[in-house]
């Protein structure tokens, strides 16, 4: 699957974007893999500290917000496309 | 007095008179400052159907209560008036000094009523008024025309001026403020040169006085750190600006595309916050008092589109990247800075340049009417080459002069106008996202995305996420956004404060700066009067309901590509139940009823 790193997301990555092998699984997963790959500085803006889905942080399968799919249960395919975003805003 | 200075400047521009008077505090009250204010005055003051254009409209220069105090990010001031480019009532809003320097010079609000002979500027040096001679200034972009301006007057002057555009009456001309802040939309700058008007410069040297030290400090205390514990306010804003949206709109489909053909623009990532914090940004920059620092110090070496300034924020890099096809960071930044320079809006600018590249492409209008300008999707160089010509109304820019509406309108096309009240719609395509279509639909200075920003929750989760797709509960959303911004912008406060805090802590802080107990209702209330006085004043100028629309592109043809394929917008099921919130009859007329309860009959 492709992911897609957004504004400071990318500083900690070093990526814009890469291709992910996860056979079968979740966000919730898929987030535990990236927190162990990309660390504390990661996980601190996708996770809280409990483990659930961090305060305005933005993660889209598809172009469609997890928060309005499944959330971290929310099932991911090969095929699938995931873009990360901090909290963000503009106007 | 307490927030407020109690002083009211009026200027009369035909005979030069100057006078002081009393503000009227029952309206200050009922209606706080700024956007409130002013519209309370252009209501009593200005029949709505005169000619925008024309001396008998006034032009209202207004911070709020709370601007100039040590409040956080307090430093915004309106422009309200009649706009030229949509019949409507137009407060443009803007930050940086100027409205803190209004209020240290003692003064509410600056009322300019009719046109001078000559052109020429207003100096305000704290209690001393003049009206000078600016004939050696008028022509001067707006850099040039600050500079000349504090060396005639006060280096640490606070200049709001207009640039080339704005003395040649471009329908959306807009008054600049320390050279890169922008009273944008709706043609404000034009209203400003229709009365030979070149600047206001003030400085001021008495500090705003508190009702209540102690409780402004605590309330100004809870507001700052609230505001700087939402990671957006606290950090993410200053990071990478507003552009920032660009990915994010793209990324869920709704970012428009080529005068709104398409919602996904695949090269978007190429000027969007990431690209300019990394290619063009120099520092970020905040306004007065400000803690959040979204404001871009920005430049472009490549010597091509070569220039320093500040900007762009989303909606300009929008206009001139995914509205006209456009990727190139240093073109969309250039255009950009000329706005700046000129003094043009520049969401109007680009969607109308947009509107003629779309008219162009299906051959609507060709090189015969575009005084040989060949105009193609994706061409960065002659989109820029436009800009310039737009704000000196040279060639094919004095058509585009007019705003799109009137651009496609001449050639018998309005439906290429992407536009509500003739105001062209910012960087939110209403199929993708529902809430701001009706938005859109409704905000009474015509399109405008800081009405009600549902953005917020629709895209961004912020406070609460709901989802942009669907309709239910926009209605409600939509006018409780509108209530909370109309009676923020009223204060003097930012918007980007509501990303951290809301009605109760600006009312906290209204109540202790002002002495007046506002509690939060009241605050929201105070909101929903201004957006009604506001629609009354429409109806007189001639709106009715059906300029509460979205042009038939959104309504009927669905985006083509990406996430949000195949959405349209459905304001037609929104709209009644908006009106009902409203208090409204079905001819969107607010009721009898609905007046009463707000005290406005």
């Amino acid at each position: 699957m492709q992911l897609a790193y957004f504004a400071n997301l990318r500083e900690i990555t070093g990526l814009s974007k890469q291709t992910w092998n996860l056979n079968a699984g979740t966000i919730g997963k898929l987030l535990g893999e990236l927190c162990s790959t990309y660390g504390t500085e990661f996980r601190r803006w996708v996770l809280k500290d409990d483990g659930s889905l961090g305060e305005l942080c933005i993660i889209l399968v598809n172009g469609h917000d997890i928060r309005e799919l499944n959330g971290l249960a929310t099932q991911l395919h090969p095929e699938d496309e995931i873009s990360f975003f901090p909290p963000v805003a503009g106007g | 007095m307490y927030g407020w200075t109690g002083t009211t400047l009026r200027v009369n521009l035909i005979n030069g008179d100057i006078s002081k008077e009393p503000t009227n505090m029952e309206n200050a009250r009922n209606f706080f400052g700024a956007r409130g204010l002013g519209t309370k005055i252009l209501y009593d003051e200005v029949d709505p159907k005169v000619d925008a254009l024309s001396p008998e409209n006034k032009l209202i220069f207004a911070p709020g209560p709370l601007t100039g105090t040590f409040g956080p990010s307090v430093g915004r001031y309106n422009v309200v008036t009649k706009g030229p480019l949509t019949g409507a009532i137009a407060a443009s809003n803007s930050g940086g000094s100027f409205g803190p320097e209004m209020k240290f010079a003692g003064y509410d609000m600056l009322i300019l009523e009719g046109k001078a002979k000559k052109p020429v500027y207003l100096w305000i040096n704290d209690g001393q008024v003049e009206i000078r001679d600016a004939s050696k200034i008028w022509g001067k972009e707006v850099p040039d025309t600050t500079d000349l301006i504090r060396a005639e007057t006060d280096e640490g002057a606070k200049v709001a001026c207009i640039g080339p555009a704005g003395e040649k009456q471009v329908l959306f001309a807009c008054i600049m403020n320390e050279m890169y802040r922008a009273a944008g939309r709706s043609g404000v700058g034009a209203v400003m040169g229709s009365k030979n008007l070149k600047a206001v410069a003030v400085v001021g040297n008495h500090p705003v006085v508190v009702a209540d030290t102690k409780a402004f400090e605590t309330a100004v205390m809870i507001a700052r750190a609230k505001i700087q514990a939402n990671p957006v306010g606290g950090a993410g804003l200053k990071a990478y600006g507003t552009d920032v949206l660009v990915n994010i709109l793209n990324q869920v489909g709704s970012l428009p595309t080529r005068n709104f053909h398409d919602g996904y623009f695949p090269t978007a990532d190429k000027f969007g916050g990431e690209s300019l914090s990394k290619n063009v940004l120099v520092r970020p920059k905040g306004c007065f008092s400000c803690i959040i620092s979204c404001g871009r110090v920005s430049k472009v070496t490549n010597p091509k589109y070569a220039g320093e300034g500040e900007g762009p924020e989303y909606e300009s890099a929008w206009g001139f990247g995914a509205d006209c096809g456009i990727d190139d960071l240093d073109a969309i930044t250039k255009a950009n800075f000329i706005c700046n320079e000129l003094g043009l809006d520049t969401i109007t600018m680009g969607a109308t340049i947009a509107c003629a590249m779309d008219l162009f492409a299906d051959k609507i209008i060709t090189e015969k009417n575009t005084d040989g300008v060949t105009l193609r999707w994706g061409d960065a160089e002659t989109m820029v080459k436009l800009v310039g010509m737009t704000g000196r109304r040279e060639g094919f820019g004095d058509q585009l002069a007019e705003g799109s509406y009137r651009l496609a309108k001449k050639y018998g096309h309005t439906e290429y106008s992407m536009t509500v009240k003739k105001q062209e719609m910012p960087a939110y395509d209403p199929r993708g996202v529902q809430g701001i279509g009706l938005n859109f639909a409704t905000a009474n200075c015509g399109a405008a995305h800081v009405r009600g920003y549902t953005i917020a929750p629709e895209v961004l989760g912020n406070p609460f996420k709901v989802d942009q797709h669907i309709t239910k509960g926009k209605p409600a959303l939509v006018k409780t956004f509108q209530d909370l911004t109309a009676a923020l912008d009223s204060t003097g406060a930012c918007l980007f404060t509501t990303f951290g805090i809301g009605a109760e802590e600006l009312a906290a802080m209204l109540s202790a700066c002002t002495g007046i107990a506002y509690s939060t209702e009241d605050f929201m209330k105070t909101g929903d009067r201004i957006w009604n006085l506001e629609r009354l004043w429409n109806l007189k100028a001639g709106l009715t309901k059906a300029d509460d629309t979205l042009p038939d592109r959104v309504l009927k043809e669905p985006i083509q590509t990406g996430p949000s394929k195949g959405d349209i917008s459905h304001l037609d099921v929104m709209m009644p139940e908006y009106y009902k919130l409203r208090g409204w009859d079905e001819d969107g007329v607010p009721t009898e009823v609905k007046l009463r309860s707000l005290a406005l009959l």
